[in-house]
């Protein structure tokens, strides 16, 4: 690692967050990783030589974020629906931009989470964030690599990483020094035993969830108080359920599937109470303005007010992102349970 | 295989290096997150780092291994080193915390850069772009002017990186604020003007 070695050439892919940026670019004998937070600028240098492993892993930000431009989008086309001028504009345009964004998303690919490791750091990639272009910069990486370290087969690596274990662990138990700590046991000490999932409240939450869809469903053919009330019900409830999961998978997302799906029901739940306020609650106060405006006419009823044709679009989607969220939650409570 | 497993990013949870070879994703154990490992010979490369003689009694010991013989000192802060905790940069020896805070690196080790150009171009550009805050130049553009002069010659960026920035920088907060120097006059001037009459 030089310092006058100044022969940069740059990898695939760019990140950009709020004022941040991450980019890889590969010197003769390291893998430069810079990334930008402000008016700092951090790099890390991972020299090839060092580098052991490279661990790619799925993440599920594409369909997660496709399925999310898709309902904003739906969201945004059921605000075309009611007799507001500029409702329909501004949900017209946000179809559209929601549509757009959720295709391009879609079509730049599988999404994926770097990490390379040496033998005491670990970097996370960032600038990697999709499968094809860490794939293209691995491949350009690789040969970096074993012109550094060598050409080894992974099941030769694995063999001699094993043998490496057993001689140290020989060495250790060798070293007989009063002032000598224990030996190391061979064998890796047992795991902690995992917390069993929350299987009881979780099954109650799929329940409340499909109640909450059949409700939701019901209220797109009739719009009865007693459903608006089992509506809000079923809300109260799933948010409680959902905090108990949460709580009882140890308060952590991270490893925890059904923790992490219990947090993602508080986040769609939280957006679904401000969507459905704004897309129903927004129209009627409108409308109840314009009637307030309009003359009276004496023995006329107050008319019925008619959005219930973007109602019935938005209690639709709530629908089925009730029984999506269901089934998703059978689909983690059978992973666990296997 | 302890010793040698590698943890999963996300949960830590030891990953099976046995289906590493074949080259598949597989599920963690743990998150069930599929996971594919690239696997390299230095994984199985043993320890090559020397800790040092142990200290006897009388020796000096190291600072961070006090189980460990000095064998140099810091040139930073003057504690005792032993092999492990020794850094040699550029003829000097250091120990940990001294290498991460010298300032004066070279730029081929140092890990983290405050980019004063860009600093210096937004106190002067973004008030003004944004019109609103215009009033506030009236402070940034003489504060872009001395960031940029005080660090003209400093390194911007590990990455090769024109002087552009400052530059540009520079030149707007000197226009800024001369800008302001004749407002003030004019205001000044008519102020005066104003009141002998003329």
């Amino acid at each position: 690692m030089s310092p006058t070695s100044r022969h940069l050439r740059r990898l695939p892919g760019r990140w950009y967050g709020v004022a941040t940026k991450a980019q890889a670019w590969r010197e003769d004998d390291h893998l430069l990783y810079i990334e930008r937070a402000w008016f700092i600028e951090r790099a890390c240098r991972l020299a090839f030589r060092d580098i052991e492993a490279v661990v790619l892993q799925a993440t599920p930000r594409r369909a997660r974020g496709t399925i999310a431009g898709l309902v904003v989008a739906s969201l945004g086309a059921a605000m075309v629906l009611p007799p507001v001028g500029l409702l329909r504009w501004s949900g017209a345009v946000v179809a559209v931009v929601a549509l757009t964004v959720a295709a391009i998303h879609w079509l730049r690919g599988p999404t994926c989470e770097v990490t390379v490791r040496t033998r005491v750091t670990e970097t996370a990639i960032r600038c990697w964030r999709r499968r094809r272009t860490a794939a293209r910069a691995l491949a350009m990486l690789d040969a970096d690599i074993v012109a550094a370290q060598g050409a080894m087969s992974p099941a030769e690596v694995i063999e001699r990483a094993a043998e490496r274990a057993r001689a140290e662990v020989a060495a250790l138990e060798a070293l007989s020094r009063p002032t000598t700590p224990p030996p190391l046991p061979s064998s890796p000490p047992p795991p902690l035993p995992a917390s069993p999932p929350p299987r009881a409240a979780a099954m109650a939450l799929i329940g409340t969830l499909l109640l909450d869809s059949a409700v939701a469903a019901g209220l797109v053919g009739v719009r009865r108080a007693a459903l608006w009330a089992g509506l809000a019900v079923t809300a109260v409830a799933m948010c409680v359920l959902a905090a108990v999961v949460l709580v009882r998978s140890g308060g952590s997302t991270r490893g925890r599937p059904l923790g992490r799906w219990a947090a993602e029901l508080l986040v769609y739940w939280t957006v679904r109470g401000l969507v459905l306020y704004v897309l129903l609650m927004v129209p009627f106060l409108v409308s109840q303005a314009a009637l307030a405006e309009a003359p009276y006419v004496p023995g006329r009823q107050l008319p019925e007010i008619r959005f219930g044709l973007a109602a019935s679009v938005v209690f639709a989607i709530t629908s089925a992102g009730s029984a999506l969220m269901a089934a998703r939650g059978v689909f983690l409570l059978r992973r666990a349970g296997a | 295989m302890g010793a040698v497993a590698i943890p999963c990013p996300r949960c830590r949870a030891d990953l099976p290096l046995t289906t590493a070879g074949e080259g598949r994703p597989f599920p963690c154990p743990r998150c069930h997150t599929a996971t594919t490992l690239r696997l390299y010979p230095t994984f199985a490369r043993p320890d090559l780092a020397d800790p040092g003689a142990d200290a006897l009694p009388g020796d000096a010991a190291c600072f961070h291994h006090p189980d460990r013989r000095a064998e140099a000192i810091c040139d930073g802060c003057g504690r005792f080193l032993c092999r492990l905790c020794e850094i040699k940069l550029g003829g000097r020896r250091l120990c940990g915390g001294c290498f991460s805070s010298a300032t004066q690196a070279p730029l081929a080790v140092r890990h983290s850069i405050v980019q004063y150009d860009s600093l210096a171009l937004a106190m002067v550009a973004l008030p003004l772009l944004s019109f609103v805050f215009g009033a506030v130049t009236l402070f940034t553009a003489p504060a872009a002017v001395w960031l940029a002069l005080q660090h003209w010659r400093r390194p911007m960026s590990v990455l090769p990186r024109t002087r552009f920035r400052m530059t540009l920088a520079l030149a707007l907060g000197v226009l800024v604020t001369l800008g302001w120097i004749a407002l003030f006059g004019v205001l000044a001037y008519a102020i005066l003007a104003k009141g002998s009459g003329l």
